[in-house]
């Protein structure tokens, strides 16, 4: 069972979970014991449960590749997360005409800073991408390899984010629903990103997994590493005069520091859990 | 949009009934046909939100579900699943999600919330200690009669007292209560403040769908609501959380900051908060507190902070900025529409005026409750970005001052200016202000989907 | 330059992975394995090798079904994806992974087809080149600071808080006196190790419970 035939959203899995328990246990009031199980959908499945019945939890643990055990902390299903950033990857096929319009609205993107505005200041992309794959742009290296033969040209999204995953689609949805639809109407059975719930149910769809995320500073958000930027340039720059003003001098240009850096110094750490 | 029936939905929902005692008893249910009766018998209780000709009634009743209440009420299971994830869980099991932990952590709950036992809310309102007896006495005999359920135990709560008035005044010294928000349909006084911001800079109201299930919500769309629809129409979502408030470390605390403090104690105190103590806003008076502002409707919530980006009036990290952030994340506010709650509750325990001692072990604090559509992407994401975090204000791991689990690390940054009276000043070693002693995610349900209920004629489809 | 944005580039490498019906497990499940117990902090390969930001590995399986009206059709291959946000130019990068953690690199890419080793570095680097996606549009919201520089920035940001809230109220001479001695120390404090996390405290924030 690959990961993205599992149920859309996170509601649909945590049904797919509960529906096999025992009603009577339901009603019993026993408590349910907690572990850990992410659903590959990646949505809010961050559910712990502990399953009555033991072939169900034997059929989930053997149908995912790659995990080793049911551990809060197991790989898998942790990777799409690394500290404070999100991995999201995403697939979806165009017909092959649509495709040209994609790459032109890409490039205009690409040129022109004012229409990146919004998405500057949304502030919580550390670096995001789309590529278009054409239907013969799978690499292809011969020895035993079987060339692809396919109708659809695909679109990839690689997005590294803060914040959850509903938090992410709900500002999206909210404030760029025009921009998400520009680019992503020639994408098959695009459902528009207004009303959001429609929306997150098609991302749910093309989203796969992360298997392994790095990231050299994760316990730092975008807008922690752009108002680091900031102390450390304000630094240098009151560090260059300390040594030859008077002392009133240097706590003038020391207020006139602390001013400046005194909105950016939020301390740095772990992420919220992801909920 | 269609008209409200106010009929159809607990009073409790659409209005603070600014009645200045209450006591909330906390029910179980063994079998679910008694219980079903229970409730049969309490619908002639539970008021509704149908406007009061003339007098107030001297008392209220409202009614609430835990999930395991549902369960244990047998609403059929197709009806039980399509309830929202958390409120399935409950919040004890949130409890990672909320940041409960260290002080706050469930295993330092009072014993009646730490087991999962508490089905029902019953909340009583009253105007005087009188009627919230008799009251409550009806009420019991109801369920003694009925043999419908157990009372595990209650909670009283009263409004603060001051020179023999009921004031909206909380245990730190804080005039309360000026952060509801406007819905569409909704009947009450509104303010221009409390609603969403429109590109012009006026207000206007929510979407009715951010509180009531059943309505478009800000998404243009029917809010994620339980099957059947009758069920969960004109109901809503209700957070119970019982906060014990530590006033001495608080006073202590404040003491000895201020001294380091150019602005004084009163403006160190209003800048935690983002009002001064009486209430007036600090976007709007900076240096000093103004009653013909606090006490103007048309003032006390009328701001946005556009004009303070730096957050010299109000402190980015002040508790009315992160709870509700208006224009200061950009895009017209467009960002927090959806994250809106409305809260209702009162203070417990005995007043302490500044001046009079005060000791942390006394039972103090407030009942804190939130109504919302949906508990996950409103109470629970404030409480989760912007309490217990402050990555959407770029203020990284810094905590609500007040309200964040500090653990004796936390940080608050007062950004200032030149003025000599309002300079620039770091607090650290925040110890933990606020500490939850239990709650519980409840539904309250519309007097129609009582009496599905207590007739036992929920049918999911 | 599409690939490009400032000083940092948006490496996008897809890499086909051996079809071969008579591995158990098959090579996208030794993949997965493998990467499933390779750390991600400051002992990762691309921690090690220099100029990494963010990097991820996935393994493709297929393209999606996304219901009638379109139509269903499937990958021949799996692939293997390596998305990188890295400093400096592609033939650095790459030359660089290849110096510093060739191990890892060759236990991943063996199993993917016509991967040459990264002991014979011109194969390694045409290998990728053939391999490498054009990135049709890359927003990075920072696009000038390297990896070093970020990470001093952090620990600066951090020291520097920590600073402003203790010498409150001290007097002109006192100040300056202080922050000169911090400047001169801050600047020769080594910086962090890349993916390293920053110190456990007693509670954490943000809800992880001890």
């Amino acid at each position: 069972m690959q990961s993205r035939h599992l149920p859309a959203s996170g509601k649909a899995c945590l049904v797919f979970l509960a529906v096999e328990r025992d009603m009577a246990a339901l009603r019993s009031g026993s408590k349910p014991r907690i572990t850990a199980f992410f659903c590959p959908a990646a949505t809010v499945c961050d559910i712990i449960c502990s399953l009555p019945s033991s072939s169900l939890q034997n059929a989930i643990l053997s149908s995912r590749p790659g995990w080793g055990s049911f551990f809060p902390d197991v790989r898998g299903a942790m990777s799409n997360i690394n500290g404070k950033v999100y991995a999201m990857n995403a697939i979806t096929p165009m017909k092959p005409w649509k495709t040209w319009i994609v790459r032109g609205i890409l490039f205009l993107l690409g040129h022109f800073k004012s229409l990146r505005q919004d998405v500057v200041d949304l502030s919580f992309i550390e670096f995001a991408r789309w590529v278009v794959l054409p239907r013969r742009g799978f690499p292809f290296l011969g020895n035993g390899q079987e060339r692809e033969n396919l109708q659809y040209d695909y679109l990839l999204f690689f997005s590294n984010f803060n914040g959850t995953w509903n938090q992410y689609i709900d500002a999206f949805s909210a404030v760029l629903s025009k921009g998400l639809n520009l680019i992503w109407r020639w994408s098959e059975k695009f459902p528009g990103s207004v009303p959001v719930t429609n929306f997150k149910q098609y991302i749910a769809l093309l989203q796969f997994d992360t298997d392994y995320y790095y990231s050299a500073y994760p316990n730092a958000a975008a807008n922690d590493i752009e108002s680091a930027h900031i102390v450390q340039s304000s630094l240098d720059q009151l560090a260059a005069m300390a040594e030859r003003s008077s002392p009133q001098q240097f706590a003038d240009a020391y207020l006139r520091f602390v001013l400046e850096v005194q909105c950016h110094l939020g301390a740095t750490g772990d992420a919220p859990v992801a909920g | 949009m269609s008209k409200l029936n106010a009929t159809d939905i607990q009073g409790f929902v659409l209005r603070g009934y600014n009645l200045p005692v209450a006591r909330y008893l906390f029910l179980h249910f063994e079998s679910a046909s008694r219980a079903r009766s229970l409730i049969a018998r309490l619908l002639s209780h539970v008021t509704t939100g149908q406007r009061w000709d003339g007098s107030k009634p001297k008392s209220t009743v409202n009614i609430a579900f835990t999930q395991r209440g549902l369960v244990h009420l047998e609403l059929p299971d197709a009806t039980l699943l399509s309830f929202p994830v958390e409120f399935q869980q409950g919040m004890r099991h949130r409890s990672q999600i909320l940041g409960d932990c260290g002080v706050n952590a469930p295993e330092r709950w009072e014993a009646i919330w730490r087991e999962d036992r508490v089905h029902a809310w019953l909340g009583i309102n009253a105007l005087t200690p009188e009627a919230l007896d008799a009251r409550c006495s009806a009420l019991i005999s109801a369920i003694e009669e009925t043999g419908g359920a157990t009372v595990l135990g209650s909670q009283d709560a009263a409004a603060v007292v001051i020179d023999g008035k009921p004031t909206t005044k909380e245990h730190f010294g804080y005039t309360d209560g000026f952060g509801n928000p406007d819905y569409l349909g909704v009947d009450r006084s509104s303010q221009p403040g409390q609603g969403k911001l429109m590109p012009n800079g006026s207000w206007a109201p929510l979407a009715t769908g951010e509180l009531l299930l059943g309505y478009a919500d800000e998404a243009g769309e029917l809010p994620v609501a339980p099957v059947p629809h009758l069920l969960a129409s004109n109901g809503t979502f209700m957070v119970y959380r019982k906060l014990h408030q530590n006033v001495a470390t608080f006073r202590g605390f404040l003491e000895r900051q201020a001294a380091a403090y150019a602005g004084g104690k009163e403006k160190l105190a209003a800048k935690f908060i983002g009002r001064w103590q009486d209430g007036t806003p600090l976007e709007l008076a900076p240096d000093n507190p103004d009653p013909s502002i606090a006490q103007d409707q048309n003032r006390s919530t009328n701001f946005t902070y556009g004009a303070d980006a730096e957050g010299t009036r109000c402190p980015i990290g002040a508790h009315i900025r992160r709870v509700h952030p208006r224009d200061a994340f950009g895009f017209n506010g467009r960002l927090i529409n959806r994250r809106r709650i409305t809260r209702r509750g009162l203070p417990y325990g005995r007043f302490a005026a500044d001046g009079d001692s005060v000791s942390d072990t006394e039972d103090r604090g407030v009942i804190f409750m939130a109504l919302n559509a949906s508990i996950s992407r409103q109470f629970e994401f404030v409480q989760q970005q912007w309490v217990q975090y402050g990555n959407d204000s770029h203020l990284g791991n810094d905590k609500d001052p007040l309200m964040g689990n500090h653990g004796g690390h936390g940080r608050f940054v007062v950004q200032g200016d030149r003025n000599p009276a309002n300079p620039p000043f770091i607090c650290s070693h925040l110890p933990d202000f606020v500490e939850l002693r239990g709650g519980d995610y409840f539904f309250l349900p519309s007097i129609t989907a009582l009496g599905m209920i207590a007739m036992g004629l929920v049918d999911p489809r | 330059m599409p690939n490009k944005n400032g000083s940092v580039y948006g490496l996008t490498i897809l890499s086909p992975i051996i079809n071969d019906d008579k591995a158990t497990p098959s090579h996208d499940l030794q993949i997965r394995d493998y990467l499933a117990k390779l750390s991600t902090r400051e002992d990762s390969p691309f921690a090690v090798a220099p100029g990494t930001h963010l990097a991820r590995l996935v393994v493709l399986d297929d393209v999606i079904y996304v219901g009638m009206p379109a139509c269903e059709e499937h990958l021949k291959s799996k692939y293997l994806i390596f998305e990188s946000n890295c400093d400096g130019d592609l033939d650095g990068y790459l030359h660089g992974l290849a110096d510093a953690i060739a191990d890892h690199l060759d236990a991943i890419w063996k199993h993917c087809v016509g991967y040459p080793g990264a002991a014979n570095r011109q194969a390694f680097v045409d290998y990728m080149k053939a391999c490498q996606l054009n990135t049709t549009f890359y927003f990075a919201a920072v696009n000038d600071k390297s990896v070093e520089d970020t990470l001093r920035a952090l620990q600066t940001q951090t020291a520097v808080a920590d600073f402003i809230a203790t010498h409150q109220g001290n007097d002109p001479a006192t100040l300056q006196r202080e922050f000169i001695q911090f400047a001169t120390e801050l600047r020769a404090r080594p910086i962090p190790r890349p993916g390293s996390m920053g110190s456990l405290r007693d509670i954490k924030t943000g809800g992880h419970n001890e």
